[in-house]
């Protein structure tokens, strides 16, 4: 395996260990997540609008504002480590540290949707038979593009004084599309609609996770280099 | 010549230029409402249309400078691109502004709605975003080259997002057939109309030449003051 | 016979007006402050 693949899924490992023992970004992502669903329900006139049409846009803006969170909290702890610093002292391929920090990113941000997602069945009452795997790939495709930008942009909004404000600032023009997409997505697929009418959409997520996860890669070392 | 001294040519040529163009600006609002047709149909509201469109498209044009030199800045590592596109930047906002107030203020009489996400107006809001999140991310930083490098990553991505929008939007517009909407803009638009349009995006642009070159005087004053003056 | 909703037009132009020339006269007059002969300090 070449190094940088092994020194990324390194870096990955150590991030994902020292979260699984603090736990602090998952539980937060998580109660803010179950937080926002309730309030989308009590915000909700169950007579006027039938939870399956809301559903796929409730889910998503609960996926979105949990990754922010679970974001925000991934870096502040590294920035208190500075366990970075150190690492980044040694001649290691940047592109390689960024994407071991956006495995680990992938690792946190995905177990946060995947305890929301059965949150969400629960509280409104959705029944996602057998959309469930085609859901299961939109938001991982979909997410893969937001949270790639969000790594970048968290490693650069932690050397700000007001880190939680700017990484949403920054942030949520670039979840637009991987977000719009993502809806549309799943819910055609709640609808049971065929494939062909969700091939445009997947291929605009597609071809967002190409572009940004590769630019990302490679404007990670102006971030952390002088 | 020295930094500072620089500095004070770039500010006494920008205003030079600014001022000329806004004596220009005040010849096109005569040319617009004097000396053009009234659209029968729209009314004197569809006037709005030869200040809205030359700002979007000067916002447009700002963003996309931002864009460029932020690229180039990470390639070439020259200050001087780094505080124009900050100038560029900030410049863009002032112009955003006037296209996200003009937009409205159109769209009510003609449309009848405040606001549509239609692909222009989506795009203008999507654009005004990206630059207040450079210039935020400007503000909170102090460390001069962090400033410069971090401002130019996102200056970058943000132009890489702008097709992503766009196409979202065409997406969105194209496979949720909505009911047609009279564009204001009417393709054979005609020539004393094409004509005032044209020279109010000339004086658009050069009122964002004249502004930027005043903001990169300043810039360049900031930075001597700060004594982080690279060479080229 | 055209609708008559000068109102908006004129709004739209005076807003347009008040903002370029605002930030124009505020952009100059930050550029002088920084700009002024002998001035070297650092600005608070």
């Amino acid at each position: 395996m070449p190094d940088a693949i092994r020194l990324a899924l390194a870096i990955a490992a150590k991030d994902v260990r020292a979260e699984l023992r603090s736990r602090t970004a998952l539980l937060s992502a998580v109660v803010f997540a179950a937080l926002v669903l309730v309030v989308f329900n009590f915000a909700r006139d169950p007579t006027a609008l039938a939870a399956v049409d809301l559903a796929p846009s409730v889910l998503w803006v609960t996926f979105a504002l949990a990754a922010m969170v679970a974001l925000n909290r991934a870096f502040t702890i590294e920035r208190e480590n500075a366990a970075l610093d150190g690492l980044l002292l040694a001649p290691v391929p940047r592109g390689a540290v960024f994407l071991g920090k956006l495995l680990a990113n992938l690792a946190f941000v995905g177990t946060v949707e995947a305890v929301t997602l059965p949150l969400f069945v629960l509280f409104f009452n959705v029944d996602l038979g057998h959309a469930l795997p085609g859901i299961v790939g939109v938001t991982a495709l979909a997410t893969i593009g937001f949270v790639a930008v969000g790594t970048i942009f968290s490693a650069m909004a932690v050397r700000t004084r007001f880190a939680e404000l700017m990484l949403p600032v920054l942030l949520l023009p670039f979840m637009v599309p991987p977000l719009i997409g993502a809806v549309q997505v799943t819910a055609r697929l709640l609808d049971g609609r065929p494939l062909s009418e969700m091939l445009g959409w997947l291929r605009l997520l597609a071809l967002y996770d190409v572009v940004f996860v590769t630019l990302c890669t490679m404007a990670f070392a102006a971030v952390v280099d002088e | 010549m020295s930094g500072a001294a620089s500095a004070r040519a770039f500010v006494r040529g920008g205003t030079a230029i600014t001022l000329v163009a806004l004596l220009a600006l005040a010849g096109v609002y005569v040319l617009a409402l004097g000396f053009t047709p009234l659209e029968a149909r729209q009314g004197l509201a569809q006037k709005i249309f030869y200040l809205h469109v030359p700002a979007a498209w000067s916002a447009l044009l700002a963003y996309s400078l931002v864009g460029l030199c932020s690229g180039l800045y990470l390639w070439l590592n020259d200050r001087r691109l780094d505080r124009f596109a900050a100038s560029s930047a900030e410049v863009g906002v002032a112009f955003g502004v006037v296209m996200l107030t003009t937009g409205p203020i159109w769209a009510k009489p003609i449309w009848g709605t405040w606001w549509t996400w239609d692909a222009r107006l989506t795009l203008t809001l999507f654009l005004f975003f990206l630059f207040v999140g450079y210039l935020a991310l400007r503000a909170a930083l102090h460390d001069p080259s962090e400033r410069a490098r971090f401002s130019a990553v996102v200056g970058v991505l943000g132009l890489l997002l702008v097709p992503f929008i766009h196409l979202s939007v065409y997406l969105f517009r194209t496979l949720h057939p909505q009911p047609v909407v009279l564009k204001p803009s009417a393709p054979s638009l005609p020539p004393e109309m094409l004509r005032t349009l044209l020279i109010s995006a000339l004086v658009f642009v050069m009122l964002y030449v004249g502004l930027v070159t005043i903001r990169y005087g300043l810039a360049l004053a900031e930075d001597e003051r700060e004594g982080s003056l690279d060479a080229a | 016979m055209p609708p008559d909703n000068g109102g908006y037009m004129v709004a739209a132009y005076v807003v347009t007006a008040l903002i370029l020339v605002g930030y124009a006269l505020g952009l100059w007059r930050r550029a002088r402050k920084a700009t002024r002969e002998g001035s070297t300090r650092v600005s608070p």
